[in-house]
């Protein structure tokens, strides 16, 4: 048990080094839901549509997300008003951007899972702490539906 | 020589007109002055892609006697990157973008990287640019994504 923490602590120091900080997993703030990693022969084999993806996206990040704007007594519902989704992109790239993502992907789900998963870019405009506003978070679709499984805070 | 700069500002004259050297019909340069100040969401962005991007792209499947047409279905959109982001990609796509109608433009815009699996050429895939004015959204600028 000690030793995964720290391999965690390891690879979570890794990814704060490239800029991105995983709240997936053991890292979990208590706040945030996550799905669980689906298995790899659940994964859906059809292509997806970028509607598609942020349709998804757009259902399941109030409820992942439930409490991200939660502050001093203060509980304001994530919509689709305070959501501003700036960036999409399919992991299975080779580009350097989807690269990066497709590594901290994997870090919560395996490599097969993080392949066939899309990063989405979300801002929370309302949040109390403005440096830790933006998160990507990283959702596959399974023959059973789309799963939210894990994100990374990207302070820029 | 001389028969070379005629060539020469005969291309200038085209990509300035909207067009770039590989035939796409690109919409003109919006103005500043024009670009809508309200942050379009990426549904609208998506929805504008997918209007824009036949009109502009109407050529790249023909080939060999064929002429299909560009469709929802024969153009996958793989990346949305709002250009005003200071991520490495957005400042990559931001600079590329500024080439076609100034940096104010670029800085106001989104990138949309589509592939045609049904192009006959290998150079199947583009990050075309897009900026909202207040009379509509306008793709004017578009580059090989490798």
């Amino acid at each position: 048990m000690q030793r995964a923490r720290i391999g965690g602590i390891a690879a979570a120091a890794t990814l704060a080094a490239a800029g991105l900080v995983v709240t997936g997993s053991n890292a979990t703030p208590a706040d945030f839901h996550f799905d669980q990693c689906p298995k790899a022969g659940t994964l859906a084999q059809s292509p997806q549509t970028i509607e598609e993806v942020v349709a998804a996206a757009r259902a399941l990040i109030p409820h992942v997300f439930a409490g991200i704007n939660n502050a001093q007594g203060r509980n304001p519902p994530v919509t689709k008003a305070n959501t501003n989704i700036t960036e999409v992109l399919a992991l299975f790239h080779s580009t350097t951007q989807a690269t990066r993502y497709r590594k901290a992907a994997a870090k919560s789900c395996g490599s097969r899972v993080a392949y066939r998963s899309w990063a989405v870019l979300a801002q929370f405009p309302d949040m109390q702490m403005a440096g830790y506003s933006q998160l990507a978070a990283f959702l596959v679709k399974t023959t059973s539906g789309w799963r939210l499984y894990s994100s990374v805070w990207d302070p820029r | 020589m001389r028969k070379v700069a005629a060539l020469g500002s005969t291309l200038l004259a085209v990509c300035v007109g909207g067009a770039t050297a590989s035939g796409r019909a690109l919409d003109p340069c919006p103005t500043v002055r024009t670009l809508d100040d309200h942050r379009a969401s990426i549904e609208q962005v998506v929805a504008a892609a997918r209007e824009r991007i036949p009109h502009v792209y109407a050529t790249v499947n023909y080939g060999q006697g064929r002429h299909p047409r560009v469709t929802r279905a024969t153009s996958l959109i793989r990346e949305v990157i709002w250009l005003s982001l200071p991520t490495k990609e957005g400042r990559r796509l931001r600079a590329r973008a500024a080439k076609f109608c100034g940096n104010d433009v670029a800085f106001n815009s989104w990138a949309v990287v589509v592939e045609f699996p049904g192009a006959q050429t290998t150079d199947n895939q583009f990050a075309a640019f897009l900026a909202k004015t207040r009379s509509g959204w306008r793709l004017y600028g578009s580059v090989e994504q490798p």
